[in-house]
């Protein structure tokens, strides 16, 4: 499994017109939902929605990684959305929020493969370069290209 | 200084293995040693036997959530933070860690 397994083109949503953390993340959780994802858009999203009261998801320069492990999720899915207007949310850097990358995982351990490459993701994402050359991506392609790049390792 | 620590966080899916990176690159910029575990959605890898735990100098608990076998360290000096302080400071929290060790 590689990471554009994870993240389909018709997961991605690059001009959201959103103002709250809420709205991004009601609207991505509702792209996983008409895409065939979930089991349920209302477990789902309670879960996200209590993982983020807990500890913030918010990373530096930008980047924000709601997830969470639901029993809400049919298939494991990444889904990407980029804000127009910088979004409130709590993050390492005090920045605002502009490229979000909301994961959904199932509840239930079988067939797992997409925890490694989730994991892989994680990794590449502690690295500032990395970031920064998401945040520079101009299409989904390009950020397309970009999650796949060494991520198949 | 030889280090081991363990990673774990709520969903167990992302902060893990953010938290490992972060410790590994940390130790290698400052020339330590550095034995990572992680407890997640996978489950325990790359697992710290108790002698590699009894020769470290000191332990470095990066976690948002119980763990398992926490017993290992009860006779080591252990640092405990949160997976987001490791995100936000990774060598800060080495720092801390090695003051620990007399």
């Amino acid at each position: 499994m590689k990471i554009s397994d994870l993240v389909r083109p018709e997961l991605i949503r690059l001009s959201g017109n959103w103002t709250t953390k809420e709205q991004v993340i009601g609207e991505l959780v509702d792209v996983l939902d008409v895409n065939g994802y979930l089991n349920s858009r209302d477990t789902f999203y309670t879960d996200i929605m209590d993982r983020e009261s807990q500890i913030t998801t918010g990373l530096s320069d930008g980047i924000a990684i709601p997830h969470a492990r639901s029993g809400g999720v049919k298939k494991p899915a990444v889904c990407v959305g980029r804000s127009k207007n910088p979004i409130k949310w709590q993050t390492l850097d005090g920045k605002k929020v502009e490229l979000i990358f909301l994961i959904a995982v199932p509840r239930s351990n079988e067939n797992n493969l997409h925890l490694k490459v989730l994991s892989q993701l994680a990794v590449r994402l502690v690295d500032a370069d990395f970031r920064q050359a998401l945040n520079a991506a101009k299409n989904a392609d390009e950020i397309i290209a970009l999650l796949n790049l060494e991520g198949d390792e | 200084m030889n280090i081991v620590a363990v990673t774990a966080c709520m969903a167990g899916v992302m902060h893990t293995f953010m938290a490992e990176k972060g410790l590994r690159n940390a130790a290698q910029k400052a020339g330590d040693s550095i034995e990572i575990e992680t407890q997640s959605a996978s489950g325990i890898e790359n697992e710290l036997s108790q002698e590699k735990i009894d020769q470290a100098d000191v332990v470095i608990l990066a976690i948002d959530t119980s763990i398992e076998r926490r017993e290992r360290f009860i006779n080591k000096p252990v640092l405990t933070v949160s997976t987001s302080k490791v995100l936000k400071n990774a060598s800060g929290v080495l720092e801390d860690a090695k003051k620990l060790v007399r």
